[in-house]
């Protein structure tokens, strides 16, 4: 293969490769999968930067003599990097192998962050901080004093970055030398491999000059730690670090899933907590309407044809009044209360081409496989309790590797006679995207089940499942039906303008949720994060003009809705001028949303002095040129 | 600094640190004159400028406004406008308004100077476009002017620096006003296209009109302060001069200003130059002498006469990039095609057209401020806001013609932050104004139809900063305030410098005109001196 261009050199990144980073990178490979090993070994070397754009590999002879492996396997390799766009060939004297860096566009980031679950992302999180915080807390130790230099260089770099790969390739290049200030080599391939893993996502943590100051700071501590011999400090302060890093990918990741679809819902002014109370009362109202509708047909001794007919029409029908994330329904029968069918489910799937009857469930006890549903708590509760009630988290029985919630509405009878449940399951990860553009803009929140454990939110530090200990500092909210309850960190109640009240400022908020809802370009103004800042930052920003602002909010109904707002824009016109102009300023401050509609923000854009020659040289000027007698004769 | 001792006596007061006082200042300390400027306002921090901030187009709508009179900052005064057709703005500062103008750097053509002679309207400038043409190519070396000579609109005329690019969306424009036969020219601007003196290259935010963060627009803090205060100028800011005082000779003898905390201040000088502009002059004039005439009112002519170059905006809305967030704005181009008197259109004179760029993304949802909610908000504001980086607009300066009863007075009621009386703005558009108007939204709506707008929007009248005509220059103290070089014909030793002097508008910029004639005025009254009675 041979390419007509090779790159050029970008000598400020081609540093002399060190003798252990030689080693590291060069050195002998252990692996079975040799091809791969190394595929992975250069990639992570050109994403942490190490192998320079531009730059030449040795030959391929020299190359996989000293990596120990058979040129063809190398050859492999190459040609695998070469498909992915990171190494062109050339042939001649001058030609070789040479390195290409990606362009720092960060789709293949947001793709790989949005594909990931949360709990895989916290599970990436807590390797990586380990990794981080037990290198510095060895290095505090061990670290020599040209280890501390080249940090300090990598913490400077990260300041200086001008763009999110850059700064994280500074971020790869500082771990690499914690690692190896520690002195474990094992540490140092680990901190190799984890570039691959969640590292180079960093970059995306790093996008904002405050967001590489506030980092370049945190590993600055880190430094200074490592000088004084304070492991404890060390370990903390990069353990931090990596913590906020993460953190930020955890909300990057929501906002990405509140932004990837148009959610219609996030447009009406509600908070996560209004959300999560609108779910539980129409799942439980939908439930209740299976319920009754089939506990007639139940109770009055029906043939099995009958019911079963009664119950498929019910539940057809209702499927459709069901929350979009609902992804299958149908009802459980108590054990004996069907005639010939001692265990009965009749289940459906929500599919693109609408419900699908779901038989995978085995009803015959004689089975090995048979599902024995009888002692299961999302029917043996409602079997003593009669009111409905939520189950899960718990891993899909099927075996799906999925966290699944079951909602269940009790069929009774006239007499009170338990019939079964209706009954819908819901994936956490689908819970999760559909309340992606709340948690995308709540403060710290957890959506926790009667047992303590976590259902949704978006933090890291918890996983689906965990139990959740009662903390200080929360606030908390109840959802009886279910036993749910929603844990938000209080924030600090302090106003972020003098101007308005917090009460003020939500009901812009809520303005904005609904003037302004997103669509598939632009994220909802409810999934900002910084939505109510930049509020906050418009409010300020109109001086005077607060005092119609604070009147037309006195003269907006509570929670506006679309149909409120636009009676108030023919009744309050100027009110609702600077208010929507308020809240449209806040919204398109946002860099998020800037980006959206392609609208550069923040930039000097010093022009080419020699482009309006350019223009000139078009001819566009030659007709004005030809004019003559334009100028009047004036004694 | 701090406020003047009573004793002081100075060469030379200039009232005004705008444009033309600092182009006064300068040239006076240069020549060896003391000199002392007072200033209502105070410096512009470029840091505190809006236009890279995130909330831009918020604060323009309040604490940057064009007019004062929303702004409702202390050092500006405020305006009675209850009888004017047409918004004024202005902005209180050292460099004046200058800090806030659009840098659109254009002479006035020949035939401004005589449009009695020529089409029978107003009268004849006492002088004529060659008097200032030395002028003009001087003051544009000084501060760097940036355009591409040979307009065939014009005399021969260069400048110190190439133009700045058209930019997508001018040269859209451009080919279609070559379709349409009309004239057009790459925009001439007192914006650097490359460093000069201690002015950075332009960096295109685009917001030239709120005042460039990047200090490359030679706003008159930056393009001439400097040089003004290093030739020896004390400028004195927050001195909000009350009265200009009169010796028992008849003849100025100084001011006396109030410093912010209401504290009177006297200051003594051998000459007096006002440079407070259209209507800041006539206000002191009037606030000064006998009541209630005013001071140097002999012929009553102090304060009538005001034109403003009532401005129309079209904006039309495009479907291609034109990445009208660049700068500078500033003009993309310029047209003078509708400029000359055309007795078929059915009016006197003419107009001059710039083409900007807007910048922000509010500009783009203001344009369907009439739509039904419906159509401007939920889905269809994001629809809208990617309008924004598609904007051009055609601004059409119109030459109004002098009325006497378009007027500054003093109103009786309001005051500024000192207890000052606030002026009282009498305008009236014209019937040959308003014709000018029409014609010129038809014509600018043909221009944008033809580039294939797809949305159009209607300014009609855009805040006027071109204050002018108060104290017109003329032969005659009957028929005039001053002489052909600003100098009082009651007051031998007091000057106007600013756009007041102007007989008739014409339909350009000013700022050009106003500086080019007080560089011409500082240099007469620098050379007769020596037979002024009243100079030590």
């Amino acid at each position: 293969v041979t390419e007509d261009a090779s790159p050029d050199v970008d000598p400020s990144e081609d540093e002399a490769l060190s003798v252990p980073t030689r080693t590291l990178l060069f050195g002998p490979l252990g692996s079975t999968d040799v091809s791969s090993a190394v595929v992975h070994r250069l990639r992570a070397a050109i994403g942490l930067g190490l192998l320079a754009h531009g730059r030449r590999l040795p030959r391929e002879a020299d190359l996989a003599a000293e990596m120990g492996i058979t040129t063809f396997a190398l050859r492999e390799a190459l040609a695998t990097l070469r498909r992915q766009g990171l190494l062109v060939t050339k042939a001649g004297k001058y030609g070789g192998s040479f390195v290409v860096h990606p362009p720092d566009n960060d789709e293949l980031e947001r793709a790989e962050l949005l594909s990931l679950s949360s709990p895989e992302l916290r599970d990436l999180g807590d390797w990586r901080q380990m990794l981080a915080s037990h290198a510095a807390a060895l290095a505090a130790h061990r670290a020599s004093d040209s280890n501390m230099v080249t940090l300090r260089l990598y913490a400077d770099r990260v300041r200086q970055a001008r763009t999110g790969p850059e700064a994280r390739r500074a971020h790869g290049r500082f771990h690499l030398e914690l690692a190896s200030a520690a002195q474990s080599m094992r540490l140092t391939r680990a901190e190799f491999a984890v570039h691959e893993q969640i590292d180079w996502l960093f970059g995306l943590a790093l996008r904002t000059k405050k967001e590489r100051v506030d980092s370049a700071r945190t590993l600055s501590t880190v430094v200074d730690a490592l000088e004084d011999q304070d492991s404890v400090t060390a370990r903390a302060a990069a353990e931090s670090y990596v913590a906020t890093l993460v953190k930020r990918l955890a909300q990057l990741r929501l906002e990405l899933i509140a932004s990837g679809e148009p959610h219609q819902v996030a447009a009406d002014g509600s908070t996560l907590e209004s959300e999560v109370g609108s779910i539980v009362s129409r799942l439980v109202t939908s439930l209740a309407a299976v319920a009754s509708d089939v506990a007639p047909a139940m109770d009055g001794g029906s043939s099995f044809q009958e019911l079963r007919t009664r119950v498929s029409l019910t539940s057809l029908q209702r499927l459709e009044a069901f929350p979009a994330f609902v992804k299958g329904a149908g009802i459980v029968a108590e054990v004996g209360a069907v005639p010939d069918h001692p265990y009965w489910i009749q289940w459906w799937l929500k599919t693109e081409s609408g419900p699908v009857e779901d038989n995978h469930h085995v009803m015959d006890p004689e089975r090995e496989d048979f599902y024995d549903y009888q002692d299961m708590p999302f029917i043996a509760e409602p079997r003593l309790t009669h009111v409905p009630g939520a189950y899960g988290p718990y891993v899909d029985y099927g075996g799906v590797d999925d966290y699944i919630l079951t909602i269940t509405s009790p069929i009774l009878g006239t007499g009170g006679t338990f019939f079964g449940v209706s009954c819908a399951d819901i994936r956490v990860a689908d819970l999760e995207s559909w309340l992606a553009p709340w948690l995308a803009s709540a403060a710290e929140s957890y959506l926790i089940n009667g047992q303590g454990r976590m259902i949704v939110s978006n933090a890291v530090s918890h996983g689906i499942g965990d139990v959740m200990t009662r903390q200080d500092g929360f606030h908390e909210v109840e959802f009886p039906v279910f036993g749910w309850r929603l844990l938000t960190r209080a924030t600090e109640q302090r106003s972020r303008t003098d101007m308005l009240t917090t009460e003020e400022l939500l009901r812009l908020r809520e303005v904005a949720t609904v003037l302004l809802p997103g669509d598939g370009v632009s994220p909802p103004a409810g999934s900002l994060p910084a939505l109510d800042d930049l509020i906050a930052a418009a409010v300020t920003a109109i001086g005077p003009e607060v005092d119609l602002v604070r009147d037309g909010l006195a003269a907006l109904p509570g929670q506006p809705r679309w149909d409120e707002l636009r009676e108030f824009s023919s009744t309050h016109p100027d009110e609702f001028e600077v208010i929507s102009t308020v809240v449209a300023g806040a919204y398109f401050m946002s860099p998020t949303v800037l980006d959206s509609i392609g609208y550069p923000h923040g930039q000097r854009k010093p022009v080419r002095n020699d482009l309006v020659v350019d223009e000139l040289e078009t001819g566009v000027l030659d007709p004005v040129l030809a004019r003559t007698g334009m100028v009047r004769v004036s004694p | 600094v701090s406020g003047g001792s009573v004793d002081q006596v100075v060469d030379v007061l200039i009232v005004g640190a705008g444009p033309s006082g600092s182009v006064v200042a300068h040239t006076l300390a240069s020549r060896g004159f003391s000199v002392l400027c007072l200033e209502q306002a105070d410096w512009v921090d470029p840091g505190d400028l809006p236009g890279s901030k995130p909330e831009f187009e918020l604060l323009t709508r309040t604490a940057w406004h064009w007019e004062p009179n929303v702004r409702r900052r202390p050092e500006d005064y405020p305006l009675e406008t209850s009888e004017a057709e047409a918004p004024l703005s202005m902005f209180g500062a050292v460099g004046g308004s200058s800090v806030v103008f659009g840098a659109h750097w254009m002479r006035l053509l020949p035939s401004d100077f005589r449009v009695r002679t020529l089409d029978g309207v107003a009268e004849d400038w006492p002088i004529g476009y060659d008097d200032l043409a030395p002028y003009y190519d001087r003051v544009d070396a000084f501060i760097g002017v940036s355009g591409l000579g040979g307009d065939p609109a014009y005399p021969p005329q260069d400048f110190p620096m190439p133009p700045h690019p058209l930019g997508p969306g001018g040269l859209k424009m451009a080919a279609t006003m070559n379709r349409l036969g009309w004239h057009w020219w790459p925009g001439t601007q007192a914006i650097p296209s490359s460093s000069f003196k201690n002015m950075g290259q332009c960096v295109r935010w685009g917001v030239c009109e709120r005042g460039c963060p990047a200090g490359a627009k030679a706003s008159f803090d930056l393009a001439y302060w400097p040089h003004s205060s290093a030739a020896g100028t004390r400028l004195v800011t927050n001195a909000r001069v009350a009265r200009i005082t009169l010796g028992s000779n008849g003849h100025a003898d100084g001011a006396v200003w109030l410093d912010r905390d209401g504290a009177e201040h006297r200051v003594r000088a051998n000459a007096v130059v006002l440079a407070a502009n259209g209507v800041g002059t006539p206000r002191l004039l009037l606030m000064s002498g006998d009541q209630p005439n005013g001071l140097a009112n002999s012929s009553g002519l102090v304060g009538k006469n005001l034109m403003i170059h009532p401005n129309r905006g079209v904006i039309g809305v495009y479907e291609d990039d034109l990445e009208s967030w660049n700068g500078p704005a500033g003009q993309l181009i310029y047209s003078l095609e509708f400029y000359e008197t055309d007795e078929s259109r059915g009016f006197a004179r003419g107009s001059k057209w710039n083409l900007m760029p807007i910048p922000g993304v509010l500009s783009a949802l203001d344009l369907y401020r009439d739509l039904p909610f419906e159509q401007r908000w939920g889905a269809s504001a994001h629809r809208l806001s990617r309008g924004a980086g598609r904007l051009l607009c055609w601004y059409s300066n119109i030459d109004d013609l002098p009325e006497e009863t378009n007027q500054v007075t003093l109103d009786p009621e309001l005051t500024d932050s000192s207890g000052l009386p606030a002026p009282h703005i009498r305008y009236r558009i014209s019937e040959n104004t308003r014709r000018s108007l029409d014609f010129s939204e038809q014509r600018m709506t043909e221009a944008h139809l033809a580039a294939g707008a797809v949305h159009l929007a209607l300014d009609p009248l855009v805040p006027s900063g071109h204050l002018l005509g108060t104290a017109r220059m003329g032969h005659d103290p009957a028929t005039s305030v001053v002489d052909p070089f600003g100098r009082s014909h009651d007051i031998p030793n007091l000057f106007i410098v600013d756009g007041s002097v102007m007989v008739t508008g014409g339909a350009m910029n000013p700022t050009s005109t106003i500086t080019a004639f007080a560089l011409r005025a500082a240099e007469h009254l620098a050379d007769t001196a020596p037979t002024m009675t009243t100079m030590v």
